[in-house]
């Protein structure tokens, strides 16, 4: 199938004070029309870095995109003017982010914030816009869209405000909306409430979602396909169930121990040991080399390339990781 | 909002309390220095009965603040005229230069700062904060001295006395007015560039905290402009503050008058206040410092509302003051 | 720490900046060892003329030594008395302070002019107030003999510019710590105790901040006579508000602190509580804030002196030096000139000096 959007050896980098941050370093993943891809790793892992890459959001100084290619829909977004990048954001690539407290303006009330968007890419009159708006409140389930457009971000609960705020991604109806831990801030009960939210309305508006979540539970819940990344790389690719029941990256393994459950109640919680390499300075080798339990002498020496270990299945690891035991 | 009028009305009060026992309390006779000792001691009193000068304190202090609600301000010792009278002619001319300076401080201020913040970090940054640092710690005596070397003194192009020519044939009134405008833009120009200063850094401050703000990057995430996002988004939010900034520059734009108004021969309050001072004409002094008491206080109080205009998470009704924090 | 320029400096001055590169803190270590230079090949004038009226008093005895230990308290002190909970290590603080060149360059600055106020009668040509000929001496340009000419009444004007910097630092400085100290017990006792007594001493901070301060200033010196410590009182009488609200805000939220809430709970009494646990952590903010204003109260004292209200001459005073030269500003420009240039400059190091102090705590100050 044709992919909606393929990233092919993205690389950026943050000149910061301390000197210079790789934190995406060759990322190349795709996104197939329709499909939710979960993108899953460690905060400061560069999976938000790598959906600002996608969106060009990246603010330059400090950041700079490298190298690399993102096509979507046959063009290359890296390359095309700014203007032309207007158009996209917003109308047929959308973002939403972590924390519903911060990422609405304070000062505009929601309809305000949702109709800006919705004048910005359609030809529509004022009616029609508000029209528009108080449409895409209830689509996304707000009891009251005329009490909530009025009202200012403030004066709404943390749910609510992400409910503005996917109403707000998805007013242009995007063929791609980038969900950057959206549920991460809010209490259990919405995390679900939000999540089934996104997934009926992705059936029902047919796009592609990029779910980013450090939450393997998310991922389960919500995707299809998986991404796992670890220190600005990609270190497994996988279908979700190919990722779950036959991990091959050790990292990826890790994270799965990792997770409490009920099943294993008594048991001790397995962790990952270590800490995530300094982006400023990357040891040669293998990135989780240092965390790793499998790890062994080339680990250390050699870096590694993606390989493929099953059908549409991708890891960073030349071991077999199923077959291997560790190495202490 | 009736809160905030009734607060206004006592620290007008507490400051005129408080100025007036300072003065009076000062060692020293004031009329001391008016007479030779070798007056005869009759006249002096009779004077200080006419100034009510031998009446007790407190009784003084009580007639003093009933005339002053009256909007009476007592008689000037020096100029042996109602002080209202001088007042009359002094705050116009007082209002007109410091109403100038602040508007061109706004102007000046704000688009400074917006152009620093837009290109943050840049060559042209830097350099605008360097030269908002400088302007923000010359003495406007200092700056005033230099503008009147360059402009009068060499190239002979401004004006840099009174507040109008004195032997000006006025060919209408237009003449009149451009006579004045040229009179004012050294005194007004000098006047605002210090407080311009402060404005833009803070001004750049603030700007650069609301677009470090997740919301811009919705904002951008939407497709709107760069323009459209620093006018609407982040301007609007940064508004509130800059607005609470060019209140408090009331104040230091009033002292910074004094100065000003000495230099260039600008007969308003300023000037006033020092030449009373240096005549120790108590009444004036008084009279001025409850002025400008006045004026800081209507500034603020304006600033607030407009602060609560331009923030919808501000309601006057709500307790205390949006400054705070 | 990664290698950062290519080349990196171990600093040669002890304590400061425990690891720094760039040529800032070369220049702030050369200038050291040359001040200890200079302080070292002095001393024995200094104790041999202790009996001499004519030699190194005293005073400038003190002033040689006092420079020494300030120039190297001040690159460390300020940035170990901030020990705020959460803060940064001091390593991390001085290393942030040291590559922010700005900042480095207002200390060095700001350390020079204050040794040089120090100096003054050792590198100081002629004395201030003296007059060799006024009528052939007077409005002379500047030349080797006099640095920066002479005025109206034939006094070098170099000397008395470097006179003038102890009036200027010293008014600034005391000033400054007479205004932290109160505000800080006022701004901390107010935020402490609460209540209607934090309302009412609020009200009068902001009654206080509302009033136009020159106006203030000009009515209380005119009224009472002028002289140095009155001028230092009452600029600090008039400027402490600032810092007690700045106090005030920080001790409000660090009274929910755990550690407050314990030294409560175990009985201590106000004064206690407020001295040993409060003060200590809102030290941070203080002393970013004092910085800073160090350069306001010196533009202040310069409108003073200006106005003809602060130290009265023949004490040189940069506001007054420029006030003199009014009349003759083409003629002999440098009499207004440089006494303006010294304020502008020290008033610029003072602020580059308090922001990157600000930047290195990362603190906000109002």
């Amino acid at each position: 199938m044709q992919n909606l959007i393929e990233i092919k050896h993205l690389s950026c980098s943050f000149h910061t004070e301390d000197g210079l941050a790789r934190a995406v370093d060759d990322v190349s993943f795709a996104i197939r029309p329709g499909e939710t891809l979960g993108v899953v790793g460690e905060s400061g892992c560069g999976k938000t870095v790598t959906a600002l890459a996608i969106m060009r959001l990246i603010q330059d100084p400090p950041g700079k995109i490298d190298r690399g290619e993102i096509f979507f829909k046959d063009r290359d977004l890296l390359t095309i003017s700014e203007r032309d990048m207007r158009r996209v954001r917003g109308n047929e690539i959308s973002m939403i982010f972590q924390e519903p407290m911060t990422s609405l303006n304070p000062v505009f009330t929601c309809g305000y914030q949702i109709k800006e968007a919705v004048t910005l890419h359609q030809k529509v009159g004022k009616r029609e816009a508000m029209e528009k708006t108080l449409e895409m409140l209830r689509l996304v389930g707000i009891p009251d869209p005329e009490m909530c457009a009025k009202a200012y971000p403030h004066q709404l609960s943390g749910g609510m405000r992400q409910r503005v705020m996917i109403a707000m991604a998805l007013s242009c109806h995007p063929s791609l909306l980038i969900a950057d831990e959206p549920t991460t801030a809010l209490d259990v009960t919405i995390q679900a409430q939000i999540l089934e939210l996104l997934q009926s309305l992705q059936e029902r508006l047919g796009m592609a979602v990029m779910m980013i979540t450090h939450d393997l539970g998310v991922i389960a819940e919500t995707c299809k396909r998986v991404v796992v990344m670890y220190a600005g790389q990609v270190v497994e690719t996988a279908d979700v169930s190919d990722l779950f029941y036959d991990p091959r990256h050790p990292y990826t393994l890790g994270l799965e121990e990792s997770i409490p459950r009920p099943s294993h109640k008594g048991s001790k919680l397995k962790v990952i040991a270590g800490r995530v390499p300094d982006p400023y300075n990357y040891a040669s080798g293998c990135r989780f080399s240092a965390r790793c339990p499998y790890a062994e002498k080339r680990c250390f020496e050699e870096s590694i390339e993606m390989r493929e270990t099953g059908p549409g299945h991708h890891a960073r690891c030349w071991k077999d990781v199923t077959q291997a035991s560790p190495s202490e | 909002m009736l809160r905030r009028i009734l607060h206004a009305g006592i620290l007008v009060f507490v400051i005129l309390t408080a100025t007036f026992f300072v003065i009076r309390l000062a060692p020293g006779d004031p009329l001391n220095r008016y007479f030779s000792p070798d007056i005869d001691p009759q006249a002096m009193d009779a004077v200080r009965n006419q100034l009510g000068l031998d009446e007790p304190l407190p009784i003084q202090y009580a007639k003093t603040l009933g005339s002053f609600v009256r909007g009476d301000f007592g008689m000037s010792i020096t100029e042996h005229r109602p002080v209202s009278d001088i007042l009359k002619e002094a705050i116009p001319r007082t209002l007109l230069l410091t109403v100038a300076a602040l508007l061109l401080q706004i102007l000046l201020g704000v688009l400074l700062g917006m152009i620093s913040a837009v290109k943050r970090y840049s060559a042209l940054d830097k350099t605008l904060s360097f030269v908002f640092l400088m302007f923000y710690s010359i003495p406007s005596f200092y700056l005033a001295f230099i503008a009147i070397a360059l402009f009068t003194l060499k190239l002979g192009w401004l004006p840099s006395a009174n507040m109008f020519s004195l032997h000006l044939e006025p060919d209408g009134f237009s003449d009149i007015v451009f006579d004045r405008v040229l009179h004012m833009i050294l005194p007004v120009t000098v006047l605002a560039f210090g407080s311009a200063a402060a404005l833009a850094r803070y001004t750049r401050g603030s700007l650069l905290d609301v677009l470090g703000q997740e919301f811009i990057q919705t904002a951008r995430a939407k497709g709107l402009t760069e323009g459209r996002i620093l006018w609407k988004h982040v301007f609007k939010n940064a508004l509130p503050q800059i607005l609470t900034v060019v209140g408090l520059s009331i104040p230091f734009l009033l002292g910074g008058a004094v100065v000003i108004e000495k230099i260039f021969a600008w007969p308003g309050m300023g000037a006033l206040m020092v030449d009373s001072i240096f005549a120790r004409d108590y009444p004036v002094v008084l009279a001025v410092n409850f002025i400008a008491a006045c004026m800081v206080i209507l500034g603020n109080l304006l600033a607030d509302l407009s602060y609560a205009w331009a923030d919808p998470r501000v309601k006057l009704s709500s307790h205390g003051g949006p400054a705070g924090g | 720490m990664r290698e950062k320029n290519g080349h990196r400096i171990r600093s040669v001055v002890p304590g400061v900046g425990s690891r720094t590169s760039g040529w800032v803190p070369v220049v702030f270590s050369i200038f050291f060892y040359l001040y200890l230079t200079v302080v070292i090949t002095r001393m024995p004038a200094v104790v041999a003329g202790w009996n001499d009226p004519a030699g190194i008093g005293l005073f400038e005895a003190l002033g040689i030594m006092g420079g020494l230990v300030a120039l190297y308290l001040g690159a460390v002190v300020p940035l170990w008395l901030d020990r705020r909970p959460a803060g940064k290590t001091l390593r991390e603080k001085s290393r942030r302070f040291w590559t922010n060149r700005m900042a480095a360059i207002g200390f060095v600055v700001f350390l020079l002019l204050a040794s040089i106020s120090l100096l003054a009668p050792v590198l100081a040509p002629y004395e201030p107030s003296a007059q060799i000929d006024p009528a052939l001496e007077r409005y002379q340009s500047p030349s080797m003999t006099h640095l920066m000419g002479t005025d109206r009444f034939g006094r070098d004007v170099f000397s008395r510019v470097l006179y003038g910097a102890r009036v200027s630092l010293a008014v600034g400085v005391l000033s400054v710590i007479l205004a932290s100290i109160f505000g800080m017990l006022y701004g901390a006792f107010a935020g402490y105790l609460g209540g209607w007594i934090d309302d009412v001493s609020m009200r009068v901070v902001d009654g206080l901040l509302a009033f136009p301060r020159l106006l203030l200033l000009l009515t209380l010196l005119a009224m009472f006579a002028n002289s140095f410590s009155l001028v230092v009182l009452v600029l600090a009488a008039t400027g402490w508000m600032g810092v007690a609200r700045l106090v005030r805000a920080e001790v409000l939220s660090l009274k929910e602190r755990d550690f407050v809430q314990a030294a409560i709970a175990t009985g201590a009494g106000h004064a206690r509580i407020v001295w040993r646990h409060l003060i200590p952590n809102a030290l941070g903010p203080v002393i970013v804030a004092a910085t800073l204003r160090v350069g306001l109260i010196i533009l202040l004292e310069s409108y003073l002196s200006f106005l003809g209200l602060g130290i009265q001459p023949p004490t040189p005073t940069w506001g007054n030096m420029v006030f003199e030269g009014r009349e003759v500003l083409i003629g002999a420009w440098w009499v207004a000139a440089f006494p303006g240039l010294a304020i502008v400059t020290t008033v610029v190091s003072c602020n580059l000096f308090g922001d990157g102090l600000r930047d290195a705590m990362d603190v906000k100050t109002g």
